[in-house]
């Protein structure tokens, strides 16, 4: 595939070499002037007025919602705005206080993780090394009584992709629920909540192309009348009296307060540029990209791979290279050749625990790197290595 | 206990040095180089020699060597100016010389501004050594085995960051050479005597830095430090400046009994000439200012006439220039530039530190010769005034600080002609903003747009220490 891709991402013009997607991604041009479009001269409230600047904002604000709601294989009433993936995870646990008993695997990001913590019985299921994730204590929690399942779509650290539709067929016959972190997949691999019969996606517009301060839980209907609303406020309310007030209908009674609509309208614009390529090119694309990233890895004489080396992996790798702390090593691919990479933990500390793994370095794809980005940050590597590990 | 240490250690440090084949304590017994210091020029024609022969970021910028040139100066002439952005831009391989990298430590510091990171070879971990024995005999009297207290800056750790290196025992490295039957392993015993010297020879506590509480701690926690210093006694005070300075003013206002600390020093940062009395009186010792950096370790430091820093001459060059890298006259203003004769693995010639400060070739009322340093900031930290003078760290800091009920005080210069001050009050007064504002601008000159606020504690950087100037000397 060739790169008119790379051009609309206006970042990438200094010369830099951006491999930290997986914590958030650039942004394209169109997302850019839809930003813009609402700060310059698009500038309105949305839901409130019936004046034309409003009815133009909220027009495109709710196109958004359309819009996700196509990418995820869900209704249009069943994506719930929040402020990132984070938010949307804590939506599901506030909102179904008395949740007694759940499950989560111990690879998943702190924001899945830690919101269950305080569910009387939180169930830790274990992966391997490669992030298979433990069918059997999986098994045993659900039939012991999980009322929840919550699991990322791909790991973050090691790279491994859930599958999906195995945890689903499980989680459905013991009657459990299902909620799924997409934060990492949802730019190229976005998960169908009706076709693999999620309950809850959690997601953040700034890891699919768009702003930061907007994201969003998709959330199959039937559990609305379950949840409780965890913020109360405008908006949410259809009437308020001195003595009482009712609720607006779902998904606007989750969606108190004015919300970030910037950074929503941007989001609309980043999943339509998404919609233009298609998440099988974009996806294809990827593939190709992180075989080549672990192979020239793989080639550097002391580096160490964490996940899976063969099968689905998602777009990134983290690794250690002997003798040197992660955060040199971050360190230096910054100041030799402006190549930015993350180190550390990656806020997924109950994994490293559970694996005894020291911080690692991590590289992470999107679809606007190319096989350069990869060369230029190998090489300098290899020069690291050279003396690291002699 | 403090007994038996003071006996035990110059001991254990010798014979340290001698089973991991050191030669540091030797290197720590200063040499007095003839006046000329043309002995200076050969240990920099073996640098040079080495950098230009092995080093790929040298090899063009050093000539071949000439025998013909013999002063330093005409040496150091032919060499261009070393910037961090220079070593950044070639680090690792393009600025180490290609020895065997097994020996190498990488000294790395932490915090948002200092980004460096330097080799050393063990020739060099020696002579850091070496200079830090120097530094705390030359300037203060420290014996090894004597009390000392430290207050480093706090380092903020977020969650998703890495662990700090773990400080590993002496007993624990000792066991794990036995199990591993590396007792007699090079590389064990030198890091065996690296842990005993840090731990048992430096008879060292370390205090942890104010943390949340910023600058200006409440009294209650300040007490905390005052009582852990009349219990621990140490005979050497060691800790960033703003905390000696903030424990000083808490024992001064809170009318208790001075402490008797014969020794103090500042780690990390700088303590003002304003700020020395205040000090002295409230610790009940004399400030010793010395001078070192990650890079480097301990460059210089004060002799007992404490006018300026005396240049460990035998392991540095230090000169000061101008913007194009010539030498300015003595006492003139203008950035630190250092040669480190005794670092061949990572050279840094002529190596701009990111200082400011004046040299005094003339020789010290204490009989030595050799060059004296003062430094007066940080370069990034100046403000250029109208006429194009620089107001550096200390005269900002000492000027703030002599305000009616100004306890301290941080300058951020916004624009060229906008500064905004955030400063803390003096306890139970309260700062006239306009009248602060007013005496700034007559101080900095010109009619510039001043902008006071006030605060009740000052925030550190994200490397746990505190700038007080936000100049525009550097700023592109
Ligand atoms: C797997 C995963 N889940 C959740 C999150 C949290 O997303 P946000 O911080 O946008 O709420 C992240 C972000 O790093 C993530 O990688
Ligand atoms: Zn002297």
């Amino acid at each position: 595939m060739s790169e008119p891709w790379r051009d609309d991402f206006p970042a990438l013009a200094d010369g830099m070499v951006y491999l930290d997607s997986a914590a958030t991604t650039l942004k394209p041009q169109p997302v850019i002037d839809a930003v813009r479009w609402f700060l310059e001269g698009g500038t309105a409230a949305v839901h409130r007025a019936v004046h034309a600047k409003s009815v133009a904002a909220t027009d495109r604000f709710e196109a958004t919602r359309e819009a996700l709601a196509r990418w995820f294989g869900a209704d249009t009433d069943e994506v719930v705005f929040s402020r990132g993936a984070t938010e949307a995870i804590n939506l599901v646990r506030r909102g179904l206080p008395s949740l007694g008993h759940v499950a989560v695997t111990v690879m998943e990001h702190h924001s899945n993780f830690v919101p269950w913590m305080d569910v009387p019985r939180c169930d830790r299921i274990s992966v391997d090394t490669d992030g298979n994730v433990n069918e059997q204590e999986l098994k045993e929690s659900l039939a012991a009584g999980a009322q929840l399942v919550a699991v990322t779509h791909q790991s973050n650290v090691l790279g491994a992709v859930t599958d999906l539709r195995m945890i689903s067929e499980l989680v459905q016959k013991q009657n459990a629920a299902l909620l799924v972190d997409a934060a990492q997949s949802a730019s190229h691999d976005p998960p169908q909540l009706h076709d693999l019969k999620l309950d809850f996606i959690a997601c953040s517009a700034h890891k699919m192309l768009g702003p930061s301060g907007a994201g969003a839980l998709i959330v199959d209907r039937k559990w609305y009348p379950k949840m409780r609303p965890s913020l109360l406020g405008g908006h949410m309310v259809e009437q308020v009296h001195l003595d009482g007030w009712t609720m607006q209908s779902p998904p606007h009674s989750f969606e108190a307060g004015t919300p970030a609509i910037e950074s929503v309208i941007g989001w609309g614009a980043a999943v339509n540029y998404l919609q233009q390529l298609g998440p099988d090119a974009i996806a294809d694309r990827l593939a190709t990209l992180t075989d080549y990233l672990l192979q020239r890895l793989g080639a550097i004489p002391g580096l160490n791979l964490v996940g899976p080396v063969s099968g689905r992996r998602g777009p990134l790798a983290a690794f250690h290279l002997e003798g040197m702390e992660a955060t040199a090593v971050a360190r230096i691919v910054s100041q030799r050749d402006q190549i930015c990479v993350r180190s550390g933990y990656h806020c997924a500390q109950p994994l490293h625990e559970h694996l005894s793994m020291a911080p690692t370095v991590r590289a992470s794809l999107q679809l606007y790197n190319n096989e350069q980005d990869i060369d230029r940050f190998c090489s300098v590597l290899d020069s690291v290595a050279k003396i690291a590990c002699m | 206990m403090f007994q038996i240490k003071r006996l035990v250690a110059e001991p254990l440090l010798r014979l340290s040095c001698v089973a991991s084949a050191s030669n540091s304590v030797a290197l720590s017994r200063p040499v007095e180089l003839p006046a000329d210091s043309s002995r200076q020029a050969l240990p920099l024609k073996r640098l040079l020699a080495h950098a230009q022969a092995n080093v790929p970021f040298y090899h063009d910028r050093l000539q071949e060597p000439d025998s013909s040139v013999a002063t330093v100066s005409d040496l150091l002439n032919a060499v261009p100016v070393t910037t961090k952005d220079d070593i950044e831009a070639n680090f690792p391989d393009g600025v180490t010389d290609g020895s065997d990298p097994a020996d190498w430590r990488m000294m790395s510091t932490r915090g948002t501004a200092q980004r460096l990171i330097t080799i050393q070879g063990f020739e060099k971990r020696d002579a850091v050594r070496a200079a830090n024995l120097r530094m705390l005999r030359l300037a203060g009297g420290y014996r090894p085995g004597m009390p000392m207290v430290e207050i480093p800056p706090e380092v903020c750790e977020n969650v998703c960051g890495e662990m700090g290196e773990e400080d590993e025992g002496v007993l624990s490295h000792l066991w794990s050479m036995l199990r591993e039957r590396r007792l007699r392993e090079q590389k064990s015993i030198r890091d065996l005597r690296g842990l005993v010297e840090r731990n048992w020879i430096f008879n060292r506590k370390t205090y942890s830095g104010f943390g949340i509480h910023g600058s200006h701690p409440p009294p209650e926690i300040l007490d905390q430090y005052v009582a852990g210093l009349r219990r621990d006694r140490p005979y050497l005070l060691k800790a960033l400046a703003t905390y000696l300075t903030t424990i000083a003013k808490h024992l001064r206002d809170s009318d208790a009994k001075p402490l008797s600390i014969p020794v103090i020093k500042t780690m990390g940062s700088r303590v003002t000439p304003g700020q020395r009395e205040l000090l002295e009186t409230s610790f009940g010792g004399k400030f010793w200012d010395d001078y070192g950096s990650a890079e480097f370790g301990s460059i210089a430091c004060e002799c007992d006439q404490h006018h300026g820093l005396h240049v460990f001459d035998d392991f540095f060059i230090v000169e000061v220039v101008d913007a194009n890298g010539g030498r300015v006259a003595d006492g003139e203003l203008g950035w630190v530039l250092v040669t480190d004769l005794m670092n061949l693995t990572m050279p840094l010639i002529r190596y701009k530190i990111g200082d400011v400060g004046r040299i005094d070739h003339s020789p010290c009322a204490c009989g030595r010769t050799g060059p004296r340093l003062t430094v007066t900031g940080r370069a990034h930290d100046v403000i250029v005034d109208r006429e194009g003078g620089w107001c550096t760290t200390d005269d900002v800091v000492d000027f703030l600080e002599s305000q009616p009920v100004v306890d301290s005080a941080q300058v951020s210069v916004k624009s060229k002609g906008w500064y905004e001050i955030a400063a803390v009050a003096i306890r139970n007064a309260s700062i006239e903003r306009g009248v602060l504002a007013a005496s700034f601008a007559q101080w900095i000159g010109g009619q510039p747009r001043v902008d006071v606020n006030v605060v009740s504690t000052l925030r550190p950087e994200a490397g746990g220490k505190f700038r007080y100037v936000r100049g525009d000397l550097e700023r592109r």
